[in-house]
C-alpha cells in the first residue's frame, strides 16, 4: 500500500494539480461561506467544469471544492451566528461567543486548523480501512440504521438545549415535516393539498436557512433596534481578545480532536448518516468529556474543534463507501460518484483493481489538499475577520438578501423562498420561546432517512419487535438511547420542562 | 444552545410561554392527528403494508405527548417571566415584512425588492450614515444580480 501511495503521490504532485486544488478550496470556501450554498450547492455547480478536464485534476479539483465547502460554513456561523447549513451550526454555539469577546480570529483559526486535521486522520483512515470497510459495512441493515438514528436524535435532545423536553418536540416536529410529500414507498402524496411544489416535500435549504441563518439574522436586527445604542455595536466590533494560535495550543486539544476525528469518521463510513449528525455527536461527546461542560456554548474553543475536526472528517471517510462499495455516504459523495462515472471510472468493489493508480493517486492528492487548504485558509483569515469588524446593521441586511438568493438560485423557485421566510419566523418564535431549532433542523433532515429505515424494518421483520433480539448493533444503540435520555432528564431536574 | 438561546429559555416568557408553547403545539399537533394526517394521506394497500399515514402520525403523536409533559411540568412551577407579548410582536412584525418581501419579489422583482429591503433593515438597525445606506442598497443587489448571472446563469427574479 505504501509503494501504491508513493506512485500516487509521484503522478499527483503536478502543478497542474495543485493549481486545480488551490482553486477548488478557494471556491469552495468562497461558496460554502454563503447562507444556503454549502458544498453540495458548490459541488453542483462546479462539476460541469471539469467535463473537459483529464480524470485526476478534476477528482482532485472536487474534492478541494468539498473540502473547502466544508469549512466554508463555519466562517458565518463563526462570525455572525448564521450558519449557512446544519453541520455548520455547531459552530456558531462558541464561535460566535469568541466573536463577541473579540476573538474572531482566534475562533476562526481553531476553526480552520480542526478542519484541517479532522480531514487528514479520516483522509489517512480512508486510506488504510477502504478495503476492510466493505466487509463492516454489511453488517448494518435497516434496523441498525434505526436504532442509531433514534441514538442520534436522544443525543441530540440532551445537549442541544436546557431542556430535553423541548428538544424532543422539536426533533419531532422536524420528524413530522419531513414527511410532508409524496410516499417514499408507494409514492401517494401525503399532506401536499394538491400543490406540486410539496411534492418533493419541503426543500431542505428552505427549511435549514430559514430557521438557521435567516431567524438569527433577523433576532439580531430586533436586538439592535431595541438596544439602539453604542453598546450595540461593541459587542461585535469594539472588543479586541487574543488573536494568536499557536500549533502547541491548538494540540493541547488532542484528545477532543482525536475523538471528534474518529467520531466524523465512523458517522462518514456509513452510508447516509451525514456530516451535521457527525457534527453534533461530536458536540455532545466533547461536551460530556470535558471537565467544565457548563462552559459550552459560551466560547469555549472545544466546541468548535469538536465540531470542525468531526464534519471535516466526514469528507474524507465518506469516500470509504463510496469506493469500497459504490454507495455514496451522503449527497456530496453522490455527485462525487457522478464525477467519477464522468470521467470513466465506475465506483465500487472494483475501483481498486481496476484504477487502483489513479485511486492512489487521488488519496494522495487528498492528502496534498489539506496543506493547500491550510495555507489557503490563513491567507483567508484576515479578510474573514473584517466582517468581524464592521458593524452589524452594515453587514446583517446583506446577509438577509443573500439568505433569500442562496435559496432561490438551487431551483429558482419562489415558492422556496415563501419558505423560508416562513420558517424563519419560526426559527425565531423557537430562538425566543428557547425551543432548539438546531433540532428541527436535524429532525426535519433525518426524518426521512429514521422513515425510510423504520418502515423497511417493519416490513423486513413483520413488525415483530423480537427481532431486535437478532441484533445486538441494534441493541447496544436502544441501551444507549435510554441511558442517554435518563441522564438529560436527570442532569438539570430544575430547568427541564 | 448558545449563550443566547440558553438565555432564551428563562429569560423572554418562563412558565407563562411555556405554558403558551406547549398548548399551542398540542392544539397543532391534535390538529395533525385527527384532521390532516387522515385526510390527506392515503390508507395502506393491504394489511401487511405500513400505511403511509403511520410515520406522521407517529412524529405527531410524539409531538403530542412531549407537549403535554412541557405542560404538566411548567403547570407545577410557580408563575416567572413575561416578555410573550414581545415574541407575539417580533412574530407579527416578521410575518408582515415576509409577505411584503414576497409580493416585492415576484411583483417588482429582486432588483426593486433588495434596495428596499437593505436600506429598510439598515435603518431599523440604527444605522444613520446615509452614504452607506445609499452604496449598499445600490451597489450590493446590483452585484449580487450580476453575480448570479456570470457565475450561476441564473436570472434573479
Amino acid at each position: 500500500m505504501i509503494e501504491s501511495l508513493l506512485a500516487g503521490f509521484e503522478a499527483a504532485f503536478t502543478l497542474v494539480n495543485l493549481a486545480f486544488i488551490a482553486a477548488g478550496i478557494t471556491l469552495g470556501i468562497l461558496i460554502g461561506a454563503i447562507p444556503g450554498l454549502g458544498s453540495v450547492t458548490a459541488l453542483a455547480i462546479l462539476i460541469p467544469i471539469t467535463f473537459y478536464m483529464s480524470p485526476l485534476p478534476a477528482i482532485a479539483f472536487l474534492v478541494g471544492v468539498n473540502k473547502g465547502g466544508t469549512s466554508g460554513g463555519a466562517i458565518p456561523a463563526i462570525l455572525l451566528n448564521s450558519p449557512g447549513t446544519p453541520e455548520a451550526a455547531a459552530s456558531a454555539f462558541d464561535g460566535y461567543p469568541m466573536t463577541q469577546r473579540g476573538e474572531a480570529k482566534r475562533a476562526m483559526k481553531y476553526a480552520l486548523y480542526s478542519s484541517v486535521t479532522g480531514d487528514m486522520i479520516s483522509d489517512v483512515l480512508l486510506i488504510i480501512l477502504v478495503v476492510p470497510f466493505a466487509a463492516v459495512a454489511l453488517q448494518f441493515g435497516p434496523l441498525e440504521y434505526t436504532a442509531i438514528l433514534i441514538f442520534a436524535f436522544s443525543l441530540l435532545a440532551g445537549i442541544s438545549s436546557a431542556s430535553p423536553t423541548k428538544g424532543l418536540i422539536a426533533i419531532f416536529g422536524g420528524v413530522f415535516l419531513s414527511t410532508i410529500g409524496l410516499d417514499p414507498v408507494d409514492s401517494t402524496q401525503r399532506m401536499t393539498f394538491d400543490q406540486v411544489n410539496l411534492y418533493d416535500g419541503l426543500s431542505i435549504s428552505a427549511v435549514a436557512i430559514g430557521c438557521l441563518a435567516l431567524a438569527s439574522v433577523i433576532e439580531q436586527m430586533f436586538d439592535l433596534r431595541r438596544q439602539q445604542s453604542a453598546s450595540a455595536e461593541a459587542g461585535q466590533s469594539g472588543q479586541h481578545g487574543p488573536t494568536a494560535l499557536t500549533v502547541g495550543e491548538f494540540f493541547s486539544h488532542w484528545k477532543t480532536i482525536g475523538r471528534s476525528a474518529l467520531i466524523g469518521s465512523g458517522v462518514g463510513m456509513l452510508p447516509g448518516l451525514g456530516v451535521t449528525l457527525a457534527a453534533f455527536l461530536s458536540y455532545g461527546a466533547a461536551k460530556r468529556a470535558s471537565a467544565e461542560p457548563q462552559s459550552f456554548g459560551k466560547g469555549n474553543p472545544q466546541g468548535i474543534i469538536a465540531t470542525e475536526a468531526a464534519n471535516s472528517a466526514v469528507v474524507g471517510a465518506n469516500l470509504v463507501p463510496t469506493i469500497a462499495l459504490g454507495v455514496p455516504g451522503n449527497i456530496a459523495a453522490a455527485l462525487l460518484i457522478g464525477a467519477f462515472i464522468i470521467h470513466g471510472i465506475v465506483p465500487g468493489p472494483f475501483m481498486m483493481t481496476m484504477h487502483g493508480e489513479l485511486i492512489y493517486a487521488l488519496f494522495a492528492s487528498m492528502l496534498m489538499a489539506n496543506g493547500v487548504h491550510l495555507v489557503i485558509g490563513k491567507l483567508g483569515i484576515p479578510l474573514w475577520s473584517l466582517v468581524a469588524k464592521t458593524p452589524k446593521s452594515v453587514i446583517l441586511p446583506p446577509v438577509l438578501i443573500l439568505c433569500i438568493v442562496g435559496v432561490y438560485l438551487p431551483g429558482q423557485s419562489l415558492f422556496d423562498v415563501g419558505v423560508m421566510l416562513a420558517f424563519a419566523g419560526v426559527g425565531l418564535a423557537m430562538r425566543r420561546t428557547g425551543f432548539p431549532v438546531v433540532c428541527l433542523v436535524i429532525g426535519f433532515l433525518l426524518g426521512g432517512m429514521l422513515e425510510t429505515s423504520l418502515r423497511q424494518s417493519l416490513l423486513l421483520h413483520k413488525s415483530d419487535l423480537s427481532a431486535l433480539l437478532g441484533s445486538p448493533i441494534a441493541l447496544v444503540f436502544l441501551a444507549l438511547t435510554v441511558f442517554v435520555l435518563l441522564r438529560a432528564f436527570r442532569r438539570t431536574p430544575k430547568e427541564n420542562a | 444552545m448558545s449563550d443566547h438561546e440558553d438565555a432564551d429559555v428563562a429569560a423572554p416568557g418562563g412558565r407563562g410561554v411555556d405554558m403558551a408553547a406547549g398548548l399551542c403545539l398540542a392544539a397543532l399537533s391534535l390538529f395533525a392527528l385527527l384532521w390532516l394526517i387522515p385526510n390527506h394521506t392515503q390508507p395502506a394497500d393491504s394489511q401487511f403494508d405500513v400505511a403511509p399515514g403511520f410515520f406522521p402520525n407517529l412524529a405527531a403523536g410524539t409531538v403530542l405527548l412531549f407537549s403535554l409533559v412541557l405542560l404538566a411540568r411548567r403547570w407545577r412551577q410557580a408563575p416567572s417571566g413575561g416578555g410573550g407579548r414581545q415574541v407575539i410582536i417580533e412574530i407579527a412584525a416578521w410575518s408582515a415584512l415576509g409577505v411584503a418581501i414576497m409580493l416585492a419579489l415576484s411583483a417588482l422583482g429582486f432588483l426593486v425588492m433588495a434596495p428596499v429591503v437593505i436600506a429598510g433593515a439598515m435603518l431599523f438597525s440604527g444605522n444613520r450614515t446615509w452614504w452607506l445606506i445609499a452604496a449598499m442598497a445600490i451597489v450590493f443587489p446590483l452585484a449580487v444580480e450580476g453575480a448570479a448571472w456570470v457565475i450561476f446563469t441564473v436570472d434573479l427574479p
